[in-house]
């Protein structure tokens, strides 16, 4: 009995914990944010959220915008091919924008100090970010990063429900990734507890068949290509603009 | 204290039916499975088991800068494809065999033997373009539907509800069917046309110039000619390359980037 009732204490303590990180807004909403770096201007970003799952999408006014979704106590951020976990993304805006991605934090050790239920700072990474709110909510939010100085300012909110496909998670389906969206799925064990590597059989040697394939050779294929894909937007953007093709030349089918 | 007593009680009962409701809901996904579509992760575990089949042919080339340009010219045209966003995966087979394999999932291989005969990125990118059709337009995974692995469904359902997965019987059915498509019989003049087709109108979008294909189309025509034996395969699974530039040369354009300088300069 003691030991039930520890349990409940400690999932009583976890959920206030969870609460204890309090959302930009409260309610869904959709705001525009200019962003300068060191009083210049660096951007804009466009910020979705439910109250509990947040969208930004960072436009530096080069290429397309980069898009983080917070949800289910995770960042992350669109990339060719799917989804990849902030702390994978090699890309710009990682040292700003998740200040606007709370109550998701992007790690859970991140720190986030309250003041009047609102966030009133909150160290990530590197950074540290500085919240000013009014009676309509946020209204600026200053960063900083080492020498590296952002200031967020909100230019317009309203409230708008949006899509909630706009806040779905569409992993990168990398070796491990993959794999693992298999263990929910018809070919295997929708049992999330069972190891990633574990694939449609339910196995630690991943989804291997005695089938006459050469899965080392599969696994050499996907780990070759998830270590390409990890620098594969830079270098892909570089290698468009230097050949005038793909989205240097914005064609379309 | 005795409503937590009840609470644990209503939890101990709830847990067999749910755990029930779990296995019918297994159930019903695999009777589904019998007259849907595969889903997306169902089409990569495929995808998977018939690139294995084609990497335990052929083996993987080691050149990695190699590997990673043509990774460069595939994601470039597949983000024009209808499926920009599936996990495309681009590899280099070590093997002079003149071909292109594409598996279920975006597993796209080319030989080495291919780019040999290659004198452009732009024909590169048609060439990956065409492959890319192949597997948006799902031709490996309609055999496999075809081929009665509706009826094999029911043996991955029962699998499944025995605890397991896919079974390697399966999984042999399934990728000998894909060998014997992407090795000996081919998948269809009509599939091959019309890959060629979009590959053109992905290369096209991308930026490059699809009139580049001809060099390639010309170049099988000449080891169609000379019976090489590294085009054998290739012409026992394609519609003969005449043929093939019969049907696109309307399509083809000289506006876009050729970019032989790259390919001249990265596939050294």
């Amino acid at each position: 009995m003691k030991k039930l009732l520890i349990f409940i204490f400690a999932l009583v303590v976890a959920t206030a914990a969870d609460a204890a990180t309090a959302p930009l807004f409260s309610s869904a909403n959709e705001s525009r944010w200019e962003v300068q770096e060191r009083g210049k201007a660096a951007g804009t970003v466009t910020l979705l959220t439910d109250g509990r799952s947040s969208r930004a999408e960072w436009s530096s006014g080069k290429g397309a915008p980069t898009v983080f979704i917070a949800t289910d106590g995770k960042v992350w951020v669109r990339a060719s091919g799917g989804d990849v976990a902030l702390g994978d993304w090699k890309g710009s805006g990682k040292q700003v924008i998740p200040a606007l991605l709370l109550p998701t934090t992007s790690t859970p050790r991140d720190k986030v100090d309250l003041a009047g239920g609102h966030p009133r700072a909150y160290a990530f990474g590197d950074s540290v970010a500085a919240y000013r709110f009014d009676e309509t909510g946020p209204v600026s939010i200053e960063v900083k990063s080492g020498a590296e100085h952002w200031v967020l300012t909100r230019k317009s909110a309203v409230k708008a429900s949006s899509d909630p496909s706009l806040f779905e998670v569409r992993a990168k389906k990398g070796g491990i990734g993959r794999l693992a969206r298999l263990s929910d799925n018809l070919l295997g064990p929708a049992d999330t507890s069972v190891s990633a590597t574990a694939g449609g059989r339910g196995v630690e040697k991943g989804a291997r068949f005695a089938d006459g394939g050469d899965y080392n050779a599969l696994a050499a294929v996907e780990t070759t290509d998830d270590e390409i894909d990890a620098s594969l937007e830079a270098e892909l953007a570089r290698f468009q603009k230097e050949g005038k093709v793909g989205r240097s030349q914005g064609g379309s089918r | 204290m005795k409503a937590l007593f009840t609470a644990l009680l209503v939890f101990a009962i709830a847990q067999p039916a749910l755990a029930q409701w779990d296995l019918l809901k297994k159930g019903a996904t695999m009777a589904r499975a019998m007259t849907r579509d595969f889903t997306e992760e169902e089409e990569v575990a495929i995808g998977r088991i018939v690139a294995a089949r084609v990497l335990a042919t052929y083996p993987l080339s080691e050149d990695k800068a190699m590997q990673r340009y043509v990774s460069l010219v595939g994601e470039t045209v597949a983000a024009y494809s209808d499926r920009p966003d599936l996990d495309w995966h681009f590899a280099i087979l070590d093997t002079p065999v003149v071909n292109a394999f594409s598996c279920p999932g975006g597993y796209i291989f080319i030989t080495e033997g291919a780019l040999a005969q290659i004198s452009s990125e732009a024909e590169l990118a048609v060439i990956l373009g065409h492959e890319i059709a192949h597997a948006t337009e799902k031709h490996i995974l309609k055999e496999v539907k075809r081929a009665n692995v509706v009826g094999e469904g029911m043996n991955i359902a029962q699998s499944e509800l025995g605890g397991g997965g896919m079974s390697d019987a399966l999984a042999r059915k399934v990728s000998d069917l894909a060998y014997q498509k992407l090795f000996n019989t081919g998948i269809g003049r009509k599939e091959e046309l019309a890959s060629d087709r979009i590959g053109v109108e992905l290369a096209a979008a991308a930026g490059y110039r699809s009139a580049a294909y001809v060099n390639f189309l010309e170049g099988l025509q000449a080891l169609a000619t000379a019976k090489s034996s590294s085009f054998e395969q290739l012409g026992s699974t394609h519609p003969g390359p005449d043929d093939r530039l019969n049907s696109i040369r309307p399509r083809l354009s000289d506006s876009g980037q050729l970019l032989a300088d790259r390919w001249e300069k990265r596939s050294r």
